[in-house]
């Protein structure tokens, strides 16, 4: 029996992947284990591997963006039963790549064939200018109905088609959206505002102990450990004091994890000279880390985010995230971050700055860093919130307790 | 019976035993309990015998068309009591039906007439005590009464009365022509009983369309039913065996005698002696259940469907409110958590018969609602001519900017199964062109939905 092959799901969050190339031929006899396409999602690229030995039909061309369990190309065990395999069954490949050898057509059938929506609804986007590949489906089976086109505002999100330019301006230049990362972007922060229950808290930790316990290791060890790496190893400590804020709502169930793979958001430069991009790395297993390991991680995560260099693995998987919005508030203040789904926590660490503090009844200056936690409500209520923030503002106060 | 159920359900009608079997079937311990036969009044004293009337008097209707194909027909054996007792006889095959499904999913069925003593506790009485994480209470209504006009089940009766009638009477007159007087009036009727149809409002049918109305009256006073619009009984003398009717108009009153009187007015919830108020459910001035999203009430765990809450007094959204209620006890998703008031479809099964959803065009121009209608006659529909049904039309009001379906009815031949195709189209947010350019088999009552929908857009083309 033939054996169908169908686009994986790498990534909790992942719903549809590109085929960028077919690294063999229609017909080819393959190995098992052998690279046979490069397939890309929101993040990254990344090689498949033949599941088994066979002789393979590719019935999804490159170039082609398809959901998740699609089936993408067929593979039997001989050469002889590939022929026999009816051509009818599947979309003939031929006449497959023929049509994509006219672009100016190919994208329209596409966008129809991709996207799923109500006749109202598609009809109430071509009017208002909504693009429904930005638009996350509430109806039966995911669809997009006429309720998600009216609820997406248009021109409030990435993604929606620039309708409603006034070309009376004077433009510096346009940045288009479909098809690049700041779609995605789009997608995924509209998703986490909209489908879970976002609840914020906030307080200053005196990470002067912390800063000390820095410049010692500086001092021994001559590398300078980043104030990021102790606070991963804190919320990984934290963690371990209340297992609920390491978790996932997957379907019917919550999933609380061993594993604390953590999420660093990271910024990358845009397309052009006024857009940026975001990627979040993940640092995996940081729950058997000290803290000039997960340092170095780190480090190089960031590194190779920046080169462009990170693979599937390495953008998938977070149990819980950090991202530091140093930048976004001025020392001593904080902002809150959209939660990056499936997470139930992410923990926004600001800018330190130095106050004077009361301690013992004298005026001390003590290094004060503002953190903001923000929760998924569906997942977990305040009281456990509430000990994972207690817990965390104690290991960052007292770092002895996590330099183990 | 001492440990704890997941659920239990008061009430065994289309809400209460269709709430049990998904329960059931979600893996929910759910105990049913229920004062009569599993069923309601839907099974009991409703839809099922009164579908079954309304069958027979259709095919007694037809021997005039096999008399004018010059078949001899003789009446003179006819014997109602046969049909009633037949119609008795389907409310039984149906009652065993429910029982073998409630047994079938393992449903524990408590006999007995229930009361809360807790929260979380139901009392049978003269039987068990049933302590329970959630209660569903579907006690469903019964008919409401009209002050002058004492329910004997002799000479003024309920559609209880009706239904058990062996008898027929030479004189009907039947106080409210809503879903259950039209009904009742084309049986009747049928079967040769006078029958004076009197309505309060200005026309029968008072919840839906004009146009559809108009074609149910031309049709009943054809056949020969009185149709009293406008007028309010005020009062009965009773002799011994005819009842005497006032009936009062804005300038006019006059006197009615028949043998019979049915009052039809509508139905009020069955809510009392329950204990729902000393538990700190709230009820409403009628006695309705104030509930929330999921049906549920004031009190945490426990819900309300069907007749006793304030949607339609319907069959089929008591057995939708039922199974929301029973998949949010379930934990299962969010969605959905209350039945679309825009989708329940209505449903008089009268020939012609009469079916709707959604928005009117009364209330779109009360409310200035902009809409594009369309209506399609019968007529238009060959097959309507072949089988002589073209008495009919269907309309549908759609959004002039998207062609979204806002409402749609149809009366005539097969109306309420042809509504159908209509409702799915709105569920499915599809627009009056897919319904248009959807092939539809020739020949059909069907294609005068797709007619109509051509009409939406552009013209149909047997009109």
């Amino acid at each position: 029996m033939p054996t169908d092959f169908t686009m994986p799901k790498l990534a909790m969050a992942m719903n549809e992947g590109t085929i960028t190339e077919w690294l063999v031929a229609d017909g080819d006899v393959i190995e098992k284990g052998q690279a046979i396409l490069t397939v890309e999602t929101e993040k990254v690229a990344y090689d498949l591997e033949a599941p088994e030995s066979g002789a393979i039909r590719i019935l999804v061309m490159a170039g082609e963006t398809v959901p998740v369990d699609t089936c993408i190309a067929v593979i039997a065990a001989t050469a002889d039963e590939l022929q026999a395999i009816d051509p009818e069954a599947g979309p003939d490949p031929a006449t497959r790549a023929a049509a994509n050898e006219h672009p100016l057509i190919a994208p329209a059938a596409e966008y129809a064939d991709r996207v799923r929506a109500s006749p109202l609804a598609r009809k109430i986007a071509a009017q208002r200018g909504v693009d429904l590949t930005a638009v996350t489906g509430s109806g039966p089976g995911g669809r997009i109905v006429k309720r998600d086109v009216v609820d997406a505002q248009p021109g409030a999100a990435a993604g929606s088609v620039w309708t409603a330019v006034d070309t009376s301006l004077t433009e510096l230049g346009r940045i288009p959206v479909p098809g690049t990362p700041r779609a995605g972007i789009a997608r995924r922060m509209m998703a986490s505002l909209q489908s879970t229950a976002q609840l914020s808290s906030f307080w200053e930790s005196d990470i002067s102990e912390l800063i000390r316990a820095r410049e010692v290791m500086r001092e021994r060890a001559g590398a300078a450990v980043s104030v990021n790496a102790f606070i991963i190893r804190a919320m990984s400590a934290a963690i371990a004091d209340v297992p609920i804020a390491n978790s996932a709502l997957a379907d019917d169930e919550i999933v609380v994890y061993e594993s604390v793979n953590v999420g660093i958001a990271v910024a990358l430069p845009g397309k052009t000279k006024w857009d940026s991009a975001l990627l979040v790395p993940v640092l995996r297993n940081v729950q058997s880390m000290a803290v000039a390991e997960i340092d170095a991680g780190m480090k190089d995560l960031v590194r190779r985010a920046r080169e462009g260099l990170l693979t599937a693995d390495e953008t998938t998987g977070s149990t819980i995230t950090m991202s530091s919005t140093a930048g976004i508030a001025p020392p001593g203040t904080r902002a809150t971050p959209v939660l990056n789904m499936p997470n139930a926590v992410i923990v926004g660490p600001s800018t330190p700055q130095d106050k004077l503090v009361p301690i013992k009844g004298e005026a001390a200056v003590r290094t004060m860093l503002p953190v903001s936690m923000t929760f998924d409500h569906r997942v977990l209520d305040g009281e456990p919130a509430a000990r994972f923030s207690r817990a965390l503002h104690e290991y960052l106060e007292n770092p002895a307790l996590i330099l183990v | 019976m001492s440990d704890t159920y997941d659920l239990t359900i008061i009430g065994a009608g289309p809400g209460g035993y269709v709430a049990a079997v998904r329960a059931a079937q979600l893996g929910l311990r759910v105990a049913l309990v229920e004062k009569d036969a599993p069923g309601g009044t839907c099974l009991h004293w409703g839809c099922i015998p009164s579908k079954h009337l309304i069958h027979q008097a259709e095919s007694f209707r037809t021997l005039a068309l096999m008399e004018a194909a010059g078949v001899g027909v003789d009446r003179t054996g006819f014997d109602y009591a046969k049909v009633q007792r037949a119609s008795r006889k389907v409310v039984d095959t149906l009652t065993g039906g429910v029982n073998s499904l409630l047994r079938r999913n393992d449903v524990t069925y408590v006999e007995g007439r229930a009361r809360l003593t807790g929260r979380r506790r139901v009392e049978v009485e003269g039987g068990p005590v049933i302590d329970s994480n959630n209660i569903i209470i579907a006690t469903g209504s019964r008919p409401m009464q009209l002050s002058g006009f004492m329910i004997d089940e002799r000479h003024v009766l309920s559609s209880d009365g009706v239904l058990a009638m062996t008898e027929l009477p030479d004189s009907m007159l039947i106080l409210g022509a809503g879903a259950i007087g039209c009904e009742f009036a084309f049986v009747l009727n049928s079967f040769g009983v006078r029958v004076t149809l009197v309505e309060a409002m200005a026309g029968i049918l008072p919840g839906e369309d004009r146009d559809v109305c108009a074609v149910l009256e031309r049709a009943f006073t054809r056949d020969g039913v009185e149709l009293v619009c406008g007028m309010r009984a005020s009062g009965a003398q009773r002799g011994d065996d005819a009842v005497s009717v006032t009936l009062v108009g804005e300038d006019e009153e006059r006197a009615v005698t028949v043998d019979r009187v049915l009052v039809a007015i509508g139905r009020t919830p069955v809510t009392d002696g329950l204990g729902l108020e000393e538990v700190g459910v709230r009820l409403d001035a009628k006695g309705y259940v104030e509930t929330g999203d999921f049906g549920e009430t004031d009190v945490p765990g426990i819900y309300a469907i069907g007749d006793i809450t304030k949607s339609p007094a319907l069959a089929h959204v008591a057995s939708r409110e039922g199974q929301i209620a029973v998949e949010h006890i379930a934990g299962r998703g969010p969605e959905p958590r209350r039945v679309n008031a825009d989708q329940v479809p209505s449903a008089v099964y009268c020939e012609p018969q009469v079916a709707g959803f959604g928005l009117r065009e009364d209330r779109a121009l009360a409310l200035g609602i902009a809409v594009k209608k369309s209506v399609f006659d019968y007529a238009g529909a060959g097959k309507t001519i072949a089988i002589g049904k073209s008495e009919g039309l269907v309309k549908l009001l759609c959004d002039p900017d998207t062609n979204e379906l806002l409402g749609a009815q149809a009366v005539g031949h097969d109306a309420t199964e042809i509504i159908h195709e209509l409702l799915l189209a709105k569920h499915g947010e599809l627009l009056a062109e897919d319904v248009a350019s959807m092939i539809h088999a020739h020949p059909t009552v069907s294609e005068a939905v797709m007619e109509a929908a051509r009409g939406v857009f552009d013209r149909p083309i047997h009109a």
